[in-house]
């Protein structure tokens, strides 16, 4: 049978882990014999078809950073970023598919074939991003066989592996994002309450906090800007993460500076980086403040809270939680580790339901007593043209039809009416994200809908949302008095090809590039 | 009654009426004390008030009827009617014209208060209407009047040779109406008053970013894309405006309530923002001015929060004191600013992962805003 595997693909390290004979997560390590292996690539400068994905990369990157990637997820899903090397224009997408391939081909080494999986991203990604996200795994090789939220992977591994149990908050800060979930546990069942998102917000942005002290302080002490070029960028990146884990482990940091006007030493203390990353921990703060008014309850209402990613490693955030919720926060064994066991969970999960003649009798077993209730992640809604009450104008809105957070699998319905006589078409657009107003949404998909000629205004055009299991979205419009339909399909990029064409050949591309 | 219509009777009743009109003169003047429209100089128009049912009420309709002779140049002459509408309530010293929303009174080469029928060959020399025929009939609420309440309304009717466009006869008719809409005039010094307005407003904002020279360039823009009335020009519109800056604007903001439609305020609002953000820095206090303006114009605070979101948000790094784009003021308490600053974070936190980088950039800029003030005022669980 098939091995079960969950991937976190993080936006500084990434992990797999498959589901053992009883199911029972387990890490796989990578070929260098670790268990988390950095998500950063770099492009070899003398042999063309290779590709260094891990500590190799990292490595490479203060030598050349123009040949090297690092933070990929921070760009997935976005349609303008590409990295120039050599002949060829790389996607998001498909840099994350290296790195998925290099976990794909470590795990083989001592595994049989690795291919069905559960990818986790962050639960505030959009349609866009988790479609991004599955198409890397195609990309990869892998069948990607659902897509599973962080904190929602997190809280399985906890639920399963720890005793939690009441109303949780999972606290996810990791190398780039930010999540926040509420949900109940009973036993082995997690219901899913809400998740919220901040999709610029990790260590990478308290490493940031720390460059600018050394940056200043260069600057204050020789008169002359410490960084020059991007490789020396590239190598205090390195070094203001470094002195961030120092300062999770000691009071101070030392540190030597080599800039263009000679050394200069800077002493960092935990208060300094304290003060420094304020504002973003505040940000943190109001996104937990968010997710309660959410959830309907207060922080005195959350029985537990748990810890996910490597940034919650800093003691001032555990602080500032405790403060908050008066009790301290659990931490698990390991905190880069729990996305992706409860990965392997959630795909175990998936395969259960649907293909469950493939899963194993232990596997089965073990995942048996699990229920997973989870909700909708985003706002869906479509554009239309209401009367505005203040202006007396017709104005373009987005009207909201399927809420987040609504408990899966969900359906809407809502009737809107034609504008004009004789109205042959109607445009329809269906809109990701919270605003009313349509600048501020994301379109996810335009179409056209033909309508029968010769009609007075006002026809009913009835639109119906579903949400399913798998967190996919389903789009109809139908006109009620001929019965015409529209079907939207989300899987058509804006040239209107099946992605499925587009990811195979990129699939095949890919194909050619050696890993190691 | 259409032309066609018109026509037919005139061919019907022209041939009794023509022995009669061809005959001696004093039989002829005779007939004429007993039958009007047998004086060959007898060619008249009324107007008559009737009703139509719509089939969901009743709407006013104006019946214009004529009677008497028509005096061809030759056998089978082709006609028109032609219609002129004025009011000339003020006397034949002032007529003014009424307009018709209809389509064929907007034809190309006539004013829109003109229209002309085809009225069909007319079956002799000299034809005769012993009846009041309906040459037309207008629904008043296609009419516009120059102002609103009672109006004499004059209506002209020539039946003109189609071919050279010689009146054949010509009458007219009046009618006391009573307008209920707003007339063109008023619409017309309505607009002049809401331009003037919110140029004035403009110009007000214009000085209150200490005349900013890129602020200007807007409002000029803003002026190259209107049109004045005759005679105006932006100078004459700010010049009907006097007082300091506060009171010029009060004045605006009375007469854009008073005589605006409400959407005209939201774009004098706009107007205004986008002046200020065009400004290199923003000074402190003008975000609190621009408030109060919006709050004389009875624009609700959220909606204009969201106005100036939208047009300064991407100038936050210029502005002296942001506070009032995120709708903090002084009164507020401090969880009431926790708990306002937590609803503008959900706000921009949906709007971070947008496709637009621009969207993007504007939205990650507020959220470090929002969190610079939460660190500020305190935390509060």
């Amino acid at each position: 049978m098939a091995i079960i595997a969950g991937i976190d693909l993080g936006t500084t390290f990434s992990a797999l882990a498959i589901l053992n004979k009883i199911g029972r997560p387990e890490i796989v390590p990578n070929s260098e014999g670790e268990r988390i292996t950095p998500s950063a690539v770099y492009f070899d400068e003398d042999q063309d078809a290779t590709v260094r994905v891990g500590i190799e990369a990292v490595n490479c990157r203060q030598l050349n950073p123009e040949r090297s990637i690092r933070w990929i997820k921070r760009h997935m899903g976005d349609s303008q970023w590409r990295k120039q090397i050599d002949n060829k224009a790389w996607t998001p997408e498909e840099i994350s598919g290296l790195i998925l391939k290099k976990l794909k081909q470590d795990g083989e080494i001592e595994h049989s074939a690795i291919e069905d999986v559960v990818i986790s991203v962050p639960a505030h990604f959009d349609e866009v991003r988790r479609k991004a996200t599955m198409d890397a795994g195609k990309m990869a090789g892998l069948n990607v066989v659902g897509i599973v939220n962080e904190p929602v992977a997190a809280a399985l591994y906890y639920a399963t592996t720890q005793n939690i149990s009441g109303r949780v908050l999972v606290y996810d800060l990791g190398g780039g994002t930010f999540d926040v979930t509420i949900m109940d546990v009973e036993g082995q069942t997690i219901k899913i309450i809400c998740s919220q998102g901040d999709h610029a917000l990790g260590g990478v942005d308290f490493d940031q906090k720390i460059l600018e002290i050394f940056e200043q302080t260069y600057e204050k002490q020789t008169g002359q800007k410490l960084i020059g070029n991007e490789q020396e960028r590239a190598k205090y990146e390195d070094e203001a993460e470094d002195v961030k884990k120092t300062l999770s482990r000691r009071n101070v940091a030392k540190k030597l500076l080599y800039g263009s006007a000679g050394s200069a030493r800077v002493e960092i203390t935990r208060q300094d980086f304290e003060e420094a990353i304020e504002s973003l921990i505040g940000r943190t703060e109001m996104l937990i403040d968010v997710s309660l008014e959410e959830a309907g309850c207060t922080g005195d209402q959350i029985d537990q809270v748990l810890l996910v990613g490597g940034s919650t490693r800093i003691p001032f955030i555990q602080n500032r939680l405790t403060e908050k919720f008066g009790k301290a926060p659990r931490v698990a064994v390991n905190v880069d580790e729990c996305v992706a066991l409860g990965a392997a969970i959630h795909a175990g999960l998936t395969q259960l339901r649907d293909r469950p003649d493939q899963v194993e009798s232990g596997i089965a077993a073990g995942l048996k007593d699990i229920k997973l209730k989870d909700v909708c992640n985003h706002s869906y809604g479509t554009l239309c043209a209401p009367i505005d009450e203040q202006t007396g104008k017709h104005v373009i809105r987005n009207s909201i039809l399927l809420k987040k957070n609504t408990p899966l699998p969900c359906q809407s319905t809502q009737t809107f009416y034609t504008m004009s006589e004789g109205q042959t078409e109607l445009q329809v657009t269906i809109t990701q994200g919270e605003d009313d107003d349509p600048d501020f949404v994301n379109k996810i998909a335009t179409e056209v809908f033909e309508l029968p000629p010769d009609r007075p205004a006002n026809r009913p055009i009835q639109v119906r949302y579903s949400y399913d299991l798998n967190q996919r979205m389903h789009c109809c419009f139908q006109d009620e008095e001929s019965g015409r339909v529209l079907e939207v399909d989300l899987a058509m990029n804006e040239e209107g090809q099946s992605s499925e064409q587009t990811v195979q050949q990129k699939t095949d591309e890919l194909e050619k590039f050696q890993v190691q | 009654m259409t032309g066609t219509t018109l026509g037919i009777l005139i061919a019907v009743l022209t041939t009794v009426t023509a022995v009669v009109a061809i005959g001696p003169v004093p039989l002829r003047r005779l007939l004429a004390r007993w039958i009007p429209s047998v004086d060959p100089d007898y060619f008249s128009c009324r107007i008559l008030k009737l009703e139509e049912d719509t089939g969901s009420g009743y709407s006013d309709v104006l019946a214009i009827q004529i009677q008497g002779v028509i005096r061809a140049p030759r056998e089978r002459c082709d006609t028109d009617l032609l219609i002129c509408l004025t009011d000339v309530s003020e006397g034949n010293s002032g007529p003014k014209p009424v307009l018709c929303r209809r389509p064929e009174w907007s034809a190309e080469g006539s004013s829109a208060n003109e229209t002309k029928i085809h009225n069909g060959t007319l079956p002799a020399r000299v034809s005769a209407l012993t009846d009041w025929v309906t040459a037309i009939e207008i629904r008043t609420s296609d009419l516009v009047f120059p102002r609103r309440g009672p109006c004499l309304l004059e209506c002209v009717l020539s039946v003109v040779e189609t071919e050279t466009g010689k009146p054949l006869a010509s009458a007219r008719g009046q009618v006391q109406v009573d307008c209920e809409s707003r007339g063109y005039e008023e619409i017309r010094q309505q607009r002049s008053t809401k331009q003037a307005a919110i140029l004035q407003l403009a110009s007000c904002v214009w000085e209150w970013t200490r005349s900013n020279p890129e602020a200007k360039t807007i409002l000029d823009q803003w002026l190259s894309q209107q049109s004045f009335g005759a005679g105006q020009s932006a100078e004459t519109l700010l010049d009907s405006f006097s007082g300091s800056p506060e009171e010029r604007v009060d004045q605006a903001c009375d007469d854009l309530l008073g005589w605006a439609e409400p959407a005209d305020r939201y774009i004098a609002v706009e107007l205004c923002l986008t002046i200020a953000a065009a400004c290199s820095d923003i000074p402190k206090d003008l975000l609190g001015r621009l408030l109060a303006l919006a709050e004389k114009l009875e624009i609700p605070k959220e909606r204009f929060q969201a106005l100036s979101q939208k047009y300064l948000t991407g100038r936050v790094g210029h502005m002296e004191d942001p506070r009032a784009l995120l709708g903090l003021t002084e009164e507020m308490t401090e969880p009431e600013i926790h708990q306002k600053l937590t609803a503008e974070y959900r706000k921009w936190n949906a709007r971070v992962t947008h496709p637009d980088a621009a969207v993007r950039a504007q939205a990650d800029q507020m959220l470090n805003l929002i969190a610079q003030f939460r660190s500020r005022c305190g935390r509060h669980s």
